[in-house]
């Protein structure tokens, strides 16, 4: 679990997921089209995303296609959240983003 | 458009026998799989089916390989009532590969159509689904589907004990 937190605990990281989480199936190419990030910069990221199991990669012929995992992440709610139930959390985290729709936009 | 739509992979600490007993048995299925049981003769060609605790079929499917305890993979379709009954069938391939920990379960669901309810259903779905039968497996401990029924859900309950 160490590694899922350490992975998530970087913005550049973050955001890779967040364009995974848009669209899945990218290849590395795809992935850092429009960031200003290097390949070999976003290839490390992507490398402890992966060992974390937050990104899993599927070959396409020669295409290397990133995907998000959500599975670790649904063991981090299985451990902390499910107790608060399901329903609650998930009533609060749509309230919040109703709230700030405004400002994501 | 041929590539996977949702791709999910889990280490989980059991052999890749206990694993594919948790994905085709329904004494195991009920008890991570939103109260679900599973229904199978596991042979190219049979289908399968997913019955809920009303015994009404919420999933039906065709199996197209099963390779022991290697490879499985059917058709998706959510029946009866399920307002996603309309779309096609849609196609979940689950990989078991030996690993020095125990198994790498990796889900792919593809065959999807852009947008339609059942990718909305699934993409969210599976994640908890597969967690689940991971703690099962490590830990026997089972969801607990009764919970948030009883006494954790806002709009049946008062406040008053919160």
């Amino acid at each position: 679990m160490d590694a899922i937190f350490k992975a998530l605990a970087d913005p550049t990281r973050r955001k890779l997921l967040d364009r995974l989480f848009r669209k899945q199936g990218q290849t590395l190419t795809e992935l850092i089209d429009g960031l200003d990030m290097r390949r070999q910069s976003a290839t490390k990221h992507l490398a402890v995303l992966e060992e974390a199991q937050l990104v899993t990669c599927q070959w396409h012929g020669r295409e290397k296609l990133h995907y998000l995992n959500p599975v670790p992440i649904a063991e981090i709610n299985r451990r902390w959240l499910d107790k608060f139930s399901g329903d609650r959390a998930a009533a609060i985290l749509n309230l919040r983003d109703a709230l700030q729709e405004n400002d994501n936009e | 458009m041929s590539k996977p739509e949702f791709v999910y992979m889990t280490l989980i600490a059991a052999p890749p026998e206990q694993v594919w007993k948790g994905l085709t048995t329904a004494e195991f299925t009920r008890q991570y799989w939103h109260n679900t049981r599973v229904r199978s003769d596991f042979k190219p060609g049979c289908k399968i089916e997913f019955l809920n605790e009303d015994d009404n079929i919420v999933v039906l499917g065709e199996i197209l390989r099963a390779d022991h305890p290697n490879e499985l993979a059917y058709t998706w379709q959510f029946t009866g009532d399920s307002a996603a009954a309309d779309d096609p069938p849609s196609r979940v391939t689950f990989t078991l590969e030996e690993i020095k920990v125990g198994t790498r379960l990796t889900i792919v669901h593809d065959q999807l159509e852009e947008g339609s309810l059942t990718a909305t259903m699934i993409s969210g779905g599976w994640a908890h689904v597969i967690a689940g039968l991971k703690t099962l497996l490590e830990t026997g401990e089972a969801v607990d589907f009764t919970a948030p029924e009883e006494s954790d859900c806002p709009g049946r309950q008062s406040v008053a004990n919160g």
